[in-house]
């Protein structure tokens, strides 16, 4: 009996433990988002995008910001979801 | 078109249905069942009150003249708000832990409630903003005006015709429809605590227009006017996307100012902080948002396309939404895209004056009531009232200087760019913001030195000189400097030529705001108040649930307080507020005791309504004795750190257990196989000392009980005994050899052996039974050079013991036994190939174990000979494996040896 009870508390422990590591996994993630985004649309980015070519009739440049910026936003969406789950399997 | 009338009754009815909508969910939110009020959704679309006229309009008129620079506005707060979990939702908690009331409020609070720097960041927001609500009215104005003419002005101008005077009636009954609407439903209690929650639905229904009408305009340009994306961008101009020269320096401004801006705009920081009323709505606005920016932004270049292509010359990229559905006569449309750009403006007046009314209300004109004599005197309710009153008031001067601001200015082109002016002068605070969010050391003089210093060069660089020569600044003082000092010059401060003034202004403005920040913060000290909030502040996730009061002792008479209380809240809610505390405390009357706990939650609470700097006035007014214990604080902040290293310990002490425990189940399970393996042993070696022991008792005790044996049988017997002693023996002494060597105690001296002569020797020695076995001995010996390390003796018996268990197992009469040797890659390399019918492949495995014998009836050894043999060459370096092979054909052994080759072969 209390063999079986230290052996929950310590999966217990494990768990908290993951979930710990899975949160600060997350906020690197969302600290990394804004900072892979800024760097990806710097000046020097979009001069090499800003040739001469056209992808499905619209200028490359414009495909990339754009798509880039989608990119942000799913990822952002993806890491939301993610949080909120965490958060309700905490409480 | 339509006629002026019909216009602004449109108007009207569209304002009614703002009010409709604000009113009901003023009603909803009252029923206390807010439902879909609360939702992320709405929460959202109260944050894109960021999306202006200046984005209606303005984005195409900047998409026409400088390509794709526009979107910088939009990736900047996109960028904020994808990275929310470290600052945005930072803002939230610390907001909603101290009843924070507006940015001028956070920023006070966090600087020890310092009502210097609330004024301060209140005047910077005033300044800035009202301009930019000047602009909105504009933007209505003209766009009134457009849709009545039925055609551009600009075109009319260029055309040689009289542009119709500005409507300024427009703009004034816009104004004043505003202020009624801001003043029914945002000046309407004075408790953050209480959202505004009408104001809230009827922005969000303003946003949802506003992205509607846009989308729309795009579709129909795109679709309609062209076909398709496509033949839309084939109509470009060639160098819209090419960048301008100064694109690198502009393009990393705009998206730094802006995403600053999202945070630092008053009416952003009232929608997204103060207005919260969930955490986890940060978590949805924030791809949600980027999303709604992304939606509205992806028309924009291809409608500021076909403006530049459909429409005349002259005509005014600012109005090419509304231009391009009337010059395709499509009024309907034209009529959604007015809608769309009134929404945008209006949306953004009310939630502005709704924040400046706030800031105003709670950090000048109610420290400078409090130094009246009247505020002594005041009576249960009217601070309240008072407060109540003059936000009302404000939220009016407000908007009248803005309409008179947009009256004065209108004849000049000030109003184009004061976006991104207003964008800069707000981006002062942000030093002192973030800095005080994020670093315990921030200091309220140097976020004091910052602001002002950053606020006069920002006024002085961009914002006056932005009103055009002879306004404020004379053409040449702009030109020369004032009084002809050159390295003033405004748009050239101390000489800093080619950059554009937008961000020459911010690098001179920000240079001196930070460096003033950051140096007196690491030089000045800190009040104990300050500390303490900035402690609070940065920890703000670290310590929940610490609240000041454990810091803070005073003491005040509860009947003081409930005084206080009453003037500001009135005296229901204030008697409320006591008895619920006093239930809290146990009490059974409606006076709560004055603990410190007590009168933090007060203080609390009233900042909630009055703002933190006012608050604490008042509470010091009547407070007496008041201490604030940085040693607590230290003890607080150590605990914090405890705790933290505490549960790091932990998670690395499980970390280590959980390694602990796999290796120690590792282990165990070899323990058990060895175990199991020793059994195994112990029952084989009984086993085999059995039989001899066996035959050598029962002998014995026939010689003993027969005396009368005769001699010859006597003999027999005693030899057998003999025999079978010397057998006992010999595997006894095999047995401790193994072990022996095993356990890697046996050293023998090593030196160069010249294998093939061993092999030779055992060879020789196997001859005679061979011979009688009948077989053959095919020897190939074919490295005579190779030298090992190694023990000849030793060597030999291995060999001797391979070539007999090959006589043994494997023989044919007549047959041939091949015993080859070879080297090559610093190996010797023997193989022994026997004629028998091979092992079969579930044996192989089991060969080299103890006691293990071949399948043959009559077995003469103890089963130890190959285990013995593989330990020895395994001593020498080398191994002695069973190779892979048909079955049927013959076992093939091998002993691989590390040699060299010496041309004077050793012995």
């Amino acid at each position: 009996m209390n063999a079986t009870d230290a052996q929950t508390s310590t999966s217990d422990q494990a768990d908290r433990v993951l979930i710990q590591q899975s949160e600060r996994r997350d906020r690197s993630r969302a600290a990394a988002l804004p900072l892979i985004g800024f760097f990806l649309l710097t000046p020097l980015f979009i001069r090499v995008f800003a040739a001469d070519a056209t992808v499905l009739g619209a200028p490359l440049v414009v495909i990339y910001i754009f798509g880039i910026w989608l990119g942000l936003i799913i990822c952002a969406a993806l890491l939301a979801k993610r949080l909120k789950r965490a958060d309700h399997a905490f409480r | 078109m339509l006629s002026a009338n019909v216009l602004s009754a449109i108007c009207v009815g569209y304002v009614a249905v703002l009010f409709v909508t604000a009113y009901l969910g003023d009603r909803k939110a009252r029923s206390g069942k807010p439902g879909w009020l609360e939702s992320p959704l709405v929460y959202t679309f109260a944050i894109s009150v960021y999306c202006t006229s200046w984005t209606f309009y303005g984005a195409v008129g900047s998409a026409a003249r400088n390509g794709l620079e526009f979107v910088t506005i939009y990736l900047g707060p996109t960028l904020v708000f994808v990275g929310w979990l470290h600052l945005l939702s930072k803002l939230v908690r610390i907001a909603r832990a101290n009843n924070i009331t507006s940015i001028a409020d956070m920023i006070s609070s966090r600087y020890g409630k310092s009502s210097a720097i609330a004024v301060v960041v209140t005047l910077i927001s005033v300044v800035a903003a009202t301009p930019y609500i000047a602009l909105q009215l504009k933007a209505v104005a003209t766009s009134f005006q457009v849709i009545v003419a039925g055609a551009d002005p600009g075109v009319a101008t260029a055309a040689g015709g009289v542009a119709a005077p500005p409507t300024f009636e427009a703009a004034f009954w816009v104004a004043a429809g505003m202020a009624a609407f801001t003043l029914l439903f945002g000046a309407r209690n004075t408790d953050t605590n209480e959202r505004h929650h009408g104001v809230v639905a009827a922005i969000a229904l303003e946003a949802i227009v506003k992205l509607t009408a846009l989308i729309a305009v795009g579709v129909f340009v795109v679709f309609g006017m062209a076909d398709g994306p496509a033949s839309i961008f084939e109509r470009m101009p060639p160098d819209l996307l090419t960048p301008r020269d100064d694109f690198a320096t502009r393009w990393i401004t705009l998206i730094l100012l802006s995403s600053v801006a999202i945070i630092c705009l008053p009416r952003q920081f009232h929608v997204t902080v103060v207005e919260n009323v969930d955490e986890r709505q940060v978590a949805t606005a924030s791809w949600l948002f980027p999303l709604y920016l992304f939606l509205i932004s992806i028309f924009i270049l291809p409608i500021a396309i076909a403006g530049l292509s459909f429409l005349p010359a002259g005509a005014d990229p600012d109005l090419f939404v509304l231009t391009l559905p009337m010059a395709a006569d499509q009024h309907g449309l034209a009529l959604l895209a007015f809608l769309g750009g009134f929404s945008s403006a209006t949306s953004m007046v009310i939630v502005s004056s709704i924040a400046l009314a706030i800031m105003i209300s709670n950090h000048i004109v109610m420290p400078l009531m409090l130094k009246t004599p009247w505020a002594e005197r005041a009576q249960s309710g009217d601070i309240r009232r008072m407060l109540l009153r003059s936000r009302r008031i404000s939220i009016v001067a407000i908007l009248m200087l803005g309409f008179l601001y947009f009256r004065l200015s209108s004849g000049s082109e000030g109003l184009a760019s004061i976006g991104l002016i207003a964008f800069a002068g707000v981006a002062q605070a942000a030093p002192s913001m973030i800095g005080g969010v994020f670093w315990r050391m921030a200091n309220g003089r140097g976020a004091l030195a910052g602001l002002i210093a950053g606020f006069t060069i920002w006024a002085y660089t961009l914002f006056l000189p932005s009103f055009g020569p002879d306004v404020i600044f004379t053409a040449s003082a702009l030109a020369d400097g004032p009084w002809g000092i050159g390295i003033l010059r405004p748009y050239a401060l101390f000489g800093l030529t080619g950059l554009d003034p937008l961000t020459h202004a911010l690098f001179w403005s920000f240079t001196a705001n930070i460096l003033l920040f950051v140096s007196i913060s690491l030089l000045a000290d800190q009040r104990p108040l300050e500390r303490l909030q900035g402690a609070l502040f940065v920890d703000v996730f670290r310590m929940p649930g610490s609240n000041s009061h454990r810091y803070i002792q005073r003491s005040v008479t509860v009947t003081d307080l409930f005084v206080l209380a009453q003037r500001i809240m009135g005296p229901n809610e204030a008697q409320r507020m006591f008895a619920g505390f006093a239930r809290q405390q146990g009490l059974d009357g409606d006076m709560p005791v004055a603990t410190d706990a007590f009168i933090d939650h007060l203080e609390r609470r009233l900042a909630g309504s009055i703002g933190a700097a006012s608050a604490r006035t008042m509470i010091s007014q009547i407070a007496v004795g008041e201490s604030i214990s940085l040693a607590e604080l230290t003890k607080v902040a150590d605990e914090a750190a405890q705790a933290i290293e505490y549960s790091q310990q932990v998670e690395e002490k499980s970390l280590q257990l959980e390694a602990t425990a796999r290796e120690l189940r590792e282990a165990n399970r070899l323990l058990k196989e060895l175990d199991a393996r020793k059994d195994d042993f112990l029952n084989q070696v009984s086993h085999e000392l059995r039989t001899p022991m066996t035959s050598i008792r029962s002998f014995s005790e026939i010689l003993l009980e027969n005396a009368d044996i005769d001699g010859p049988r006597s003999d027999r017997f005693l030899s057998i005994i003999h025999d079978e002693s010397i057998r006992l023996t010999r595997l006894l002494d095999q047995i401790l050899e193994l072990s022996q060597m095993e356990t890697g105690r046996v050293e023998w001296p090593l030196s160069a052996v010249n294998i093939d002569k061993a092999l030779g020797r055992a060879a020789a020695v196997s001859e005679g039974i061979a011979s009688e076995a009948g077989v053959q001995l095919a020897l190939s010996l074919n490295a005579p050079g190779a030298v090992a390390e190694a023990e000849a003796d030793r060597l030999v018996q291995v060999f001797v013991n391979l070539i007999n268990n090959a006589i043994k197992y494997g023989a044919t009469k007549g047959e041939a036994i091949e015993i080859n040797s070879s080297f090559a890659d610093g190996h010797y390399r023997m193989t022994i190939r026997d004629c028998g019918p091979g092992i079969p492949e579930r044996d192989r495995e089991r060969v080299f174990e103890k006691f293990v014998r071949g399948a043959q009836p009559e077995t003469s050894g103890a089963g130890l000979g190959l285990p013995i043999s593989r330990e020895i060459i395994r001593q020498f370096s080398g191994d002695l494996v069973l190779l892979d092979g048909p079955e049927g054909a013959g076992a093939v052994f091998q002993v691989t040896l590390p040699a060299s080759v010496r041309a004077a072969a050793a012995e």
